[in-house]
């Protein structure tokens, strides 16, 4: 069952994170709840950290409004942080949807902060 | 909601699971027919795949695990027989029932799939079951893809850019995918220059197209039938990739040859190229083209760099296209409309004696006929696509009745319209069941006989004419003449002292409350049987014969037109009221003096060369109280193989009759099947020759 749990964590040099844990399976009948919670994120916090540890499968629109989040934030000048994507459930999705690859896309903001090449680094 | 491809994956998986019944019948005959394995196997694999797309995911899990063990099969690892055959029967009934529960799955199904998915799990080899599982499967059918490149691959660049909405009526991009990973090996690359930024972005749409290389030894109508639910939603191009033969190739080619011949070292070559650059990279700095699609055209270079064996086969693209039938039903009632049209502009023309006008009338005519012609066969389907329920019937009552019985059937590839072919169905249902109940003896009855153990019945269908005669056959007991008419006596159906021929006693059967069956059986002989089948043929407008002979077996022969809804018919006139007669069932038309009245005695009796053929008065029929004209025309038909006439005052001529049904307030008028709009704007009423001779044997 789809679950989230949001924190805000102060780091020790005094900055500030928003942490988005999300758990169970992500799909698009889960993907606005999932925009509106990044959304909300940055509008508060300049750094926002989503983790995925507990995700056991995702599908396509939840990888595009990632790629999406991630562009979003480089254009704002702010970060954003997808922690365990390389697990299994995800791998296998993105791959068979061919988001990985070797280099960033060209067409983004900065293509070494892509969130799917950084696997084969 | 039938275009949802939802809908359209359920049609298809309807026909899909008629095909694996038929295959899976085929297969208990034929355990060793690879092609048969082959095409069970498909069955499964397309309904697996096309059921995880569009959120079927019972269906998919289930088939999955029944494709399994067909892949074993395949692969010589497990044989086949009967309880394979008989499991898989049910296994293909169960997926029918979770296709007809939309998705919804009740408890009970739940627990018959689960209990069917361990009976499959236990007939498979010990060696194979410790990697049985999802994941596994498809890592397996992977490399046996990989491993299926052969020469003969080749590869195609596939461009699929889904529409935005795709994803909205529940399509699952990634199952789209994984069944073309199926068909060989696969790279994809998602390009997702348009996806919007977090702010702007719809999440439910989708922004990303695919570029996808697939190298597979299938043709490109394969590839095609991978999207063709989706066809609608999205662009498509596929192509060939041609190999060999760019510029960058000859280049390295000719450093090789340079090589080759101690001209210059590798070294040296790749010292050159690397100064100079490449063509991406000069194409990008141009703004030509993005990165973006650079990157893809090199992987795809890399792709076809691997594999050594690819030629171009010119292979026949899908031509076949896939219509919800209600649009055919408009189509074919446009047509009507225009049939009807057509016949005023012609009857217009030939009175205002324009020739020109005349001149295209008839071009109008022409190609009106033809456009009947072609809509018409649209609807036409082969019938063989029910002679398989047929057989499984055939095997599943056999077995409850502990009888032996080869069904054989012949003309499967006949065509009758759509609609007759629907309705055909469940008389054919009951004959056979009557076939297989009453007519076909145990085996050891039969042995006794001198008959083989195992009895036949036979299933025929042949054009003939504008009609299709279907004909049930069985070699089982026949029916006796002499019970029948008893039966009937008892039944007060027929006095002891009526004499009736063979054929007239076997139509009795045909009566409502008539039964033959010593005993009623959970399959027949409740005594609804005939008289029912008999009105649905009649609905049909067809007709119904039996024949049969004590001891050697009984054949009911049914004949059927090829369609319901525009026919060929002979307009006539009784006084100021038209009326159509079909034309398949006239012979002749002959006249009727006053002279040949008087000399028949009043006996509705005409003498045609030298045989005396009785005919119905239609102006009595329907009491029109005007004078008959001093010669009539008698209308000679063929009903159920009795010749019948059918007296009117004129006989205009042949007319494509659209017919159109009269209404519920005129349900109980049997005499007329229907009307039709003629040229002028008139009505005629299309005559129901069965009923009318019925009617007049009645009142005789």
């Amino acid at each position: 069952m789809f679950e989230y749990e949001q924190k805000n964590i102060t780091v020790a040099d005094g900055s500030h994170y928003r942490l988005i844990s999300v758990s169970g399976p992500l799909g698009i009948e889960h993907i606005v709840i999932l925009k509106e919670l990044l959304l909300n994120a940055f509008g508060e916090f300049d750094h926002v950290v989503m983790d995925w540890a507990r995700v056991t499968a995702v599908d396509f629109s939840v990888l595009q409004l990632m790629c999406s989040t991630n562009e979003y934030a480089q254009r704002h000048g702010k970060q954003f942080e997808l922690k365990n994507r390389f697990i299994q459930p995800v791998i296998d999705n993105a791959q068979r949807l061919g988001f990985l690859r070797d280099n960033g896309c060209s067409h983004v903001s900065d293509p070494s902060r892509c969130l799917w090449a950084e696997q084969l680094s | 909601m039938s275009d949802s491809p939802q809908q359209a994956f359920k049609e298809e998986a309807y026909e899909l699971l008629s095909e694996l019944e038929s295959a899976l019948l085929e297969l208990e005959e034929q355990p060793d027919n690879m092609e048969i394995i082959g095409q069970i196997f498909r069955a499964m694999h397309t309904i697996k795949g096309s059921g995880a797309m569009f959120g079927f995911s019972a269906i998919a899990e289930f088939t999955h695990e029944v494709e399994t063990v067909y892949d074993l099969v395949r692969n010589g690892d497990l044989t086949v027989g009967k309880p394979l055959v008989d499991l898989s029967l049910q296994a293909r009934d169960h997926i029918l029932t979770l296709l007809d529960s939309n998705a919804v799955v009740e408890d009970v199904d739940i627990q018959r799939g689960t209990e069917l998915v361990k009976q499959f799990q236990a007939m498979i080899p010990t060696q194979f079951n410790a990697g049985q599982g999802g994941d596994m499967a498809t890592a397996e059918s992977g490399t046996t893809v990989e491993s299926s490149i052969t020469a003969e691959s080749q590869t195609y660049r596939i461009r699929f850019i889904p529409s935005a909405e795709i994803l909205k009526n529940g399509t699952r991009i990634v199952s789209l995918l994984d069944e073309l990973a199926e068909l060989g090996s696969c790279r994809t690359i998602a390009h997702k220059v348009r996806v919007p930024v977090l702010d702007e972005i719809d999440p439910e749409q989708c922004y990303v197209s695919w570029d996808i290389l697939l190298t597979s030894n299938c043709d490109q109508a394969e590839i095609l039938d991978v999207f063709i639910f989706v066809e609608d939603e999205c662009e498509l191009n596929i192509s060939v990739i041609d190999t060999g033969c760019d510029g960058d190739e000859q280049q390295r080619r000719l450093g090789d040859i340079l090589v080759e011949r101690g001209d210059i070292t590798q070294d040296e070559i790749d010292s050159v190229l690397a100064k100079s650059k490449r063509i991406g990279d000069m194409l990008v700095e141009a703004n030509l083209v993005s990165r973006d699609r650079i990157e893809s055209a090199l992987v795809e270079q890399h792709e076809v760099r691997q594999i050594e064996e690819r030629r171009q086969k010119k292979s026949p693209i899908a031509s076949s296209l896939r219509v919800p039938a209600e649009r055919l039903d408009e189509l074919v009632n446009l047509v009507g409309e225009m049939v009807t049209v057509q016949s005023r502009l012609s009857q217009t023309a030939a009175m205002r004696g324009d020739s020109e006008l005349q001149s295209i009338a008839e071009e109008v005519e022409r190609l009106t006929e033809e456009l009947r012609d072609s809509t018409l066969s649209i609807r036409m389907l082969p019938i063989g696509s029910t002679f398989s329920k047929f057989k499984r019937l055939v095997r599943d009552i056999a077995s409850d009745l502990h009888k032996e019985v080869d069904f054989q059937t012949f003309g499967a590839e006949t065509e009758l319209d759509k609609t007759v072919i629907e309705q055909l169905g469940d008389p054919l249902v009951h004959i056979i069941r009557n076939s297989m109940d009453h007519g076909i003896e145990m085996p050891d009855e039969r042995v006794a006989a001198g008959k083989p153990r195992q009895g036949t019945v036979y299933l025929s269908a042949e054009q003939s004419g504008d009609s299709v005669v279907i004909e049930i056959r069985d070699d089982g007991k026949g029916l006796s003449s002499a019970a029948i008419r008893q039966k009937a006596i008892t039944k007060g159906l027929i006095s002891s002292d009526d004499t009736l021929a063979e054929h007239e006693i076997y139509q009795l059967i045909f009566v409502p409350g008539f039964s033959t069956a010593e005993k009623i059986t959970g399959l027949s002989g409740r005594g609804v049987g005939m008289d029912v089948v008999k009105r649905a043929i009649e609905g049909l407008r067809g007709t119904i014969q039996l024949n049969s002979e004590l001891g050697v077996g009984t054949s009911v022969q049914l004949r059927i037109p090829l369609t319901l809804a525009i026919i060929e018919s002979l307009l006539v006139t009784i006084d100021n009221s038209n009326f159509v007669l079909p034309l398949n069932a006239v012979e002749e038309c002959i006249e009727l003096s006053k002279s040949d009245i008087a000399a028949a005695h009043g006996r509705c009796l005409a003498k045609v060369r030298g045989q005396l053929i009785p005919y119905i008065p239609l102006r009595n029929t329907f009491e029109i109280t005007s004078e008959a004209p001093d010669i009539q025309q008698i209308v000679i038909t063929n009903i159920n193989g009795q010749q019948l006439g059918f007296v009117v005052d004129n006989v205009i001529g042949e007319h494509q009759t659209v017919i159109k049904s009269l209404g519920p307030v005129y349900r109980d008028v049997h005499s007329v099947s229907g009307a039709t709009i003629l040229g002028d704007g008139n009505i005629a009423l299309i005559l129901d020759l069965v009923h009318l001779a019925q009617q007049a044997t009645e009142h005789s």
